[in-house]
């Protein structure tokens, strides 16, 4: 539930920084929407490496729950105890 | 059970929150005397703080989250808690935004801002990621170290003769009801407003009681430590100038020189705002994340470091320039999401509340 979460809070994030924009810009919602995905105006598109980082980390965090990601999280990188903040 | 925070703890929490990105920016230069603007919102934040108090007693020291489903029901509880996780990730992003403008434009201006926000990212991810205590043992170390520098940087613009106190002149020119005005506008809802999202803490807050004590001593350290700060940036820079500086105490840290031997002290005010991001951007993470677990009912610590990234990439995209961010902050966010999340949902979940519990007594 992890990845579904962390899509649901993003998009709806994202939709927020859209109606931001028309706000600011008095421009219609679907002309933000097609700069906020195309426009490259002040930082580079960092931002979505970013934003599929955090999507592939929260799949990664839910594959790890199952069976199948124990195995290859054990694979990968060896049984480990549960830390000390976990225990927390 | 939930560990709970001690009093110390709780109050470097609050102190440091409170101080995190204002006491670099200032209060908004609304008005010329904008150090009187803090004293000036002491009276509507207590009511403000009032109703978040209100509403953690009559919730029995249960989460905001679960108190929204409890006032609203199932459906509506959960889309207004939706709300507030997607609200707490926001101003995490325009903190984290303030942080890299300040580093972009006046320290590291050949560093990549990915870089920048990816490195902070991290470590904010890695404090929520310890829980609420960690954040609290974190906080006391960060709020000494908040005040020493801060108490270094008054001594060195002291010594180096910056500081004319007729620079503050002419006083309440216009007028107190201009202040008070202004204190409404800004200063109610960011930074003070924003304590609304301790109530996502619950039970670790330790009870109505601690929370109302602690609450109020660290609102009056807070406002008296922004006050003394507006008015020594407005006494080393001016009226005139301090309405057009950008990053006030970095000007004024500027200035500071001693014998040509002491200059450039701006690391010190660097050092200010990034320690005061870390904890406030944590905060908002634990408390994003907290919301996530309760919506989605994965653990928290599985949200933590995707909504930290999350975080990263909205305080990108967060706006084209500063202008923007700035205007954004100041006027669209205070009356689509401040007034909205920290007065309107939080004063009609209290009156639900009280309503329901009547009719239950009844």
């Amino acid at each position: 539930m992890a990845a579904i979460g962390t899509l649901v809070l993003a998009s709806l994030s994202f939709a927020l920084l859209v109606l931001f924009d028309t706000l600011v810009y008095r421009q219609s919602f679907f002309v933000s929407v097609k700069r906020m995905f195309l426009d490259d105006a002040y930082f580079n598109r960092s931002a979505w490496t970013l934003l599929v980082s955090a999507l592939l980390l929260s799949c990664w965090y839910d594959l790890r729950e199952r069976p199948f990601g124990q195995r290859l999280s054990a694979r990968l990188f060896g049984r480990r105890k549960d830390t000390r903040w976990n225990r927390n | 059970m939930e560990s709970k925070l001690t009093g110390l703890q709780l109050y470097a929490m609050m102190l440091v929150f409170l101080l995190g990105t204002s006491i670099i920016y200032g209060t908004p230069r609304l008005v010329p005397d904008s150090w009187l603007i803090d004293i000036a919102a002491i009276v509507p934040y207590l009511l403000l703080t009032g109703i978040y108090l209100a509403l953690f007693w009559t919730g029995c020291d249960r989460n905001l989250y679960e108190l929204l489903v409890a006032a609203w029901g199932k459906h509506f509880g959960k889309l207004f808690a939706l709300g507030y996780s997607v609200y707490f990730l926001y101003i995490a992003s325009r903190n984290l935004r303030d942080m890299v403008e300040l580093i972009l434009t006046a320290l590291l201006r050949n560093t990549p801002s990915f870089v920048i926000v990816l490195a902070f990212v991290g470590i904010v991810a890695y404090a929520a990621c310890g829980g609420i205590i960690a954040l609290g043992r974190l906080s006391i170390l960060i709020a000494g170290m908040v005040l020493f520098f801060f108490v270094v940087l008054t001594c060195l613009l002291y010594f180096s003769d910056s500081i004319d106190l007729e620079r503050v002149l002419p006083f309440l020119s216009e007028g107190l009801g201009a202040v008070a005005g202004a204190s409404l506008r800004s200063s109610i809802w960011f930074p003070y407003g924003e304590v609304l999202v301790f109530l996502a803490f619950g039970s670790s807050l330790g009870g109505a009681k601690t929370l109302r004590k602690i609450g109020l001593f660290s609102l009056l350290s807070a406002t008296a430590i922004l006050s003394f700060s507006n008015l020594l940036q407005t006494s080393v820079l001016g009226i005139e100038n301090m309405k057009y500086s950008v990053f006030a105490l970095l000007d004024a840290a500027r200035l500071i020189n001693i014998e040509n031997f002491i200059t450039r002290m701006d690391a010190l005010v660097a050092f200010i705002i990034i320690f005061g991001v870390i904890v406030k951007s944590a905060i908002f993470l634990y408390a994003s994340a907290k919301g996530a677990e309760f919506l989605f009912g994965s653990d928290w610590r599985g949200f933590a470091p995707s909504l930290a990234l999350l975080i990263g990439a909205l305080s990108i995209k967060v706006s084209r320039n500063n202008a923007e961010h700035v205007s954004e902050g100041l006027v669209y966010a205070i009356y689509w999401l401040h007034i909205p999340f920290q007065l309107a949902i939080p004063l009609a979940t209290l009156l639900l509340l009280r309503l329901r519990l009547n009719h239950k007594e009844a």
